[in-house]
């Protein structure tokens, strides 16, 4: 029955969200429950809430985290890695990565790379 | 990216939103699952962490190498109310984000950072701060408490577990927003969003007018000049044709046609300049915050003292000298009639404008095209730089270096890797080292030849703290915008240009100016061209001869600039002869009743818009590049 009603209630949300397009700034159309990282909502566990157990349940997280806000270069047009330890410039011949952008200093996109 | 993932994590997730980086490795594992590390599937830390960025951690006070204790910070995984709820605490999540491992809660039981830290940016928690200003707040104590409430959305009613859907908000705010690219914003191209600094804000745009996003939040970008960030998405957002060519105006909302206003102006314009060259012709404080500095940084020195020091464009405002003054021709000082224009106080706020005080002007330079000739000037706010670097191998344009890490550079030059505390003087150097302050701004600066060869020498035989491995492999440079400087085979320092040491020319795209105000054109002048044609075609135009700051120190002290035509590509010659007066084309045919349009006081007759771009002056091929190539 629970699963029941938070599909309709989901239903009604997004025809709200369609019918009413110009309404950017309404209230999201039902209410939600914060849950930690285990899904225990955090009123009863105390422990910090987590966007993945509250949000992802209805939005695929998955997706929407993707978007280069998030990944910061970390993935690319096809979702995949593209994390590189190796400096621009030096990751072989027939490799064009860096060169001529004098950007020696760079390791990779994403926000990883050793020290 | 040098300092790690977890660092990152720490010090910069503030505005970085969780996710990605913050919470997965390389191979898609999540660090800490809550009890195994995804590297090892097991409870303990490599046993011996590979500084990849993923598990490594260098320790800033000690330089000492170890393993990231994802463990006791757990992960920071996106946070979607960052964006969609306002009054999102920016300061609770960034000072919790900095406690790092060593965060607590008030009775000194351990709190996991940085799983926590959205919850403390809700406001569900009691947070206790070290240093609580920004720009890098930090908590002592974070204790999560959902029963006392939390941020308040509305500014009135405290946020609860049960009215949190009541706040969220499909549409994004720009305080949202601003939340993470405020000073961002403003260190790197002078960018501020009031109604007073831009006449889109002025209008009633926000932010995701222009930069919309779909359910893959994909947030719609612009085209910048410094960016290397999913470079396949540039172009997306809603740009000037977009609203006032193609219709696509935000709902209820017009867009004038500029077609009619610019009939006038000679094809050549709209080929060759961005919108923003001409409408973005200064940029200052807003009015609104006058307690809030909005000017830029131009300069971060990272070798006098191996700590980053950012130099701003103005003395008024915390700079050592006026390096980018309101007037264009000599930035070394202020225009007399906006001087006196900032000590009028308003009568409606009963505080003078000092805002005038901080006009600046963005530089220009060609941007994007499959060759010179198809590129277009772009406004852009150069960033100079001056760090260490190891210099492999090359010279010129393909110089190969590659930068030393600062907590070395700080080792080579004090002694220690740790930083000075906030508001600490800088460490003494060691070994006899000494700068001098040559320009008078009450700052010494590296920029002698023999300080530089004494600063040279020093890097180059400086150690790690293991006290065996140098931190040069190949030779150590000082690049020092616009040039690289080295110890020739007689150890005397020398130079040479490169592109390693240009500017970091970062996009100026907002704070789009209002009309001119003919009763007050220093203040408000307007576009480019507003007063005629003659604003920029006339010997000594500040839109030909404005100054571009290249240089913060010479080997003198003093600041070195270029003018604008050289920015753009033309010689001394071209621009001359561009200036000596109004460019004349073909005369135009009698114009008939139906044809004559309203003026804007922009350039030329109406035939002059089919006039070949050779007659105009403004031959393709005289577009040069604008790298200076050295040996």
């Amino acid at each position: 029955m629970e699963l029941t009603l938070h599909k309709a209630s989901r239903a009604l949300g997004l025809l709200a969200a369609l019918a009413l397009p110009g309404l950017g700034y309404a209230a999201h159309p039902f209410p939600i429950t914060l849950k930690d990282a285990a899904g225990t909502p955090v009123a009863t566990s105390a422990r910090p809430y987590s966007s993945e157990k509250s949000c992802g349940g209805c939005h695929d997280f998955g997706a929407i985290t993707q978007g280069y806000h998030f990944q910061q270069g970390r993935t690319n047009a096809a979702g995949d890695l593209q994390v590189s330890d190796t400096f621009a410039g030096d990751i072989g011949a027939g490799q064009t990565y860096g060169i001529g952008t004098g950007a020696w200093w760079k390791l990779s996109d994403g926000m990883y790379g050793k020290w | 990216m040098d300092k790690t993932s977890f660092f990152f994590a720490m010090q910069c997730g503030a505005c970085h939103p969780g996710g990605a980086a913050l919470a997965y490795d390389r191979e898609g594992q999540r660090y800490w699952d809550g009890s195994v590390f995804g590297h090892s599937r097991s409870a303990s830390p490599p046993a011996d962490p590979q500084l990849d960025g993923d598990y490594g951690f260098v320790n800033p006070a000690t330089g000492a190498k170890g393993a990231a204790a994802w463990n006791k910070t757990g992960v920071s995984e996106a946070d979607c109310l960052l964006c969609h709820l306002p009054g999102y605490s920016w300061k609770n999540r960034t000072g919790t984000l900095g406690a790092g491992a060593a965060l607590t809660d008030a009775s000194g039981q351990p709190v996991a950072a940085f799983a926590a830290a959205s919850t403390a940016g809700l406001g569900f928690a009691q947070v206790t701060f070290v240093t609580p200003a920004p720009p890098q707040p930090k908590a002592q104590t974070v204790t999560i408490d959902y029963a006392a409430g939390g941020v308040k959305p509305d500014g009135t009613t405290a946020l609860t577990l049960d009215n949190v859907g009541t706040f969220l908000e499909r549409k994004v705010r720009d305080e949202n927003c601003r939340l993470c690219h405020a000073t961002p914003d403003r260190k790197k191209s002078g960018r501020s969003w009031t109604a007073d600094t831009d006449v889109h804000k002025a209008a009633g745009l926000g932010c995701v007018d222009c930069h919309p996003a779909g359910p893959d939040h994909q947030i719609a970008k612009g085209d910048i000049v410094i960016g290397s960030v999913r470079d396949d998405l540039d172009g997306g957002m809603v740009d000037c044709a977009g609203c006032h060519l193609e219709g696509r105006a935000p709902a209820g909302m017009s867009a004038p046609d500029p077609t009619v206003a610019h009939g006038d102006l000679p094809a050549i314009h709209l080929e060759k300049l961005a919108c923003q060259a001409c409408h973005i012709r200064y940029l200052q404080d807003a009015a609104s915050s006058a307690d809030v500095t909005e000017i830029p940084e131009v300069f971060l020195d990272m070798v006098s003292t191996g700590v980053q020091t950012p130099v701003l464009s103005s003395a008024t405002f915390g700079g050592g000298k006026k390096l980018l003054g309101s007037d264009p021709l000599d930035p070394s000082r202020d225009l007399p009639e906006l001087v006196a224009a900032a000590a009028e106080v308003d009568p409606a706020t009963g505080k003078p404008h000092t805002e005038y005080l901080t006009r600046w002007y963005p530089s220009l330079r060609p941007w994007k095209g499959p060759s010179m000739a198809a590129q277009k000037l772009v406004t852009v706010k150069p960033l100079l730089t001056a760090w260490f670097g190891d210099w492999l191998s090359g010279d010129g344009l393909d110089a190969r270096i590659r930068p030393i890490p600062l907590r070395l550079v700080r080792k080579a030059l004090t002694g220690t890797v740790a930083t000075p505390a906030p508001g600490a003087p800088p460490n003494p150097y060691v070994g006899g080292l000494a700068l001098a302050d040559d320009d008078g701004d009450g700052k010494p600066e590296l920029n002698t030849r023999a300080e530089i060869k004494a600063f040279l020498q020093a890097i180059a035989s400086a150690t790690d703290v293991d006290g065996t491995t140098p931190i040069v492999t190949a030779k150590a440079v000082l690049v020092k915008a616009p040039h690289v400087w080295f110890l020739d085979a007689s150890g005397e320092a020398q130079s040479f240009e490169s592109p390693v040491a240009e500017s970091h020319d970062f996009a100026v795209n907002h704070n789009v100016v209002p009309k001119r105000d003919p009763l007050s054109p220093t203040l408000k002048p307007g576009p480019w061209g507003s007063a005629g044609c003659a604003e920029c075609h006339s010997p000594q135009s500040a839109f030909f001869f404005g100054k571009q700051l290249i240089e913060v120190y010479d080997e003198t002290g003093a600041p070195q600039y270029e003018p604008h035509w050289a920015a753009m590509g033309y010689t001394a010659e071209r621009a001359a002869a561009l200036t000596a007066s109004v460019p004349q084309p073909p005369a135009p045919p009698p114009p008939t009743t139906d044809t004559v349009k309203k003026s804007s006081g922009g350039c030329g007759s109406s035939g002059a818009a089919a006039a070949p771009a050779a007659l105009l002056g403004l031959a393709l091929p005289l577009l040069r590049r604008r790298r200076r190539v050295t040996g």
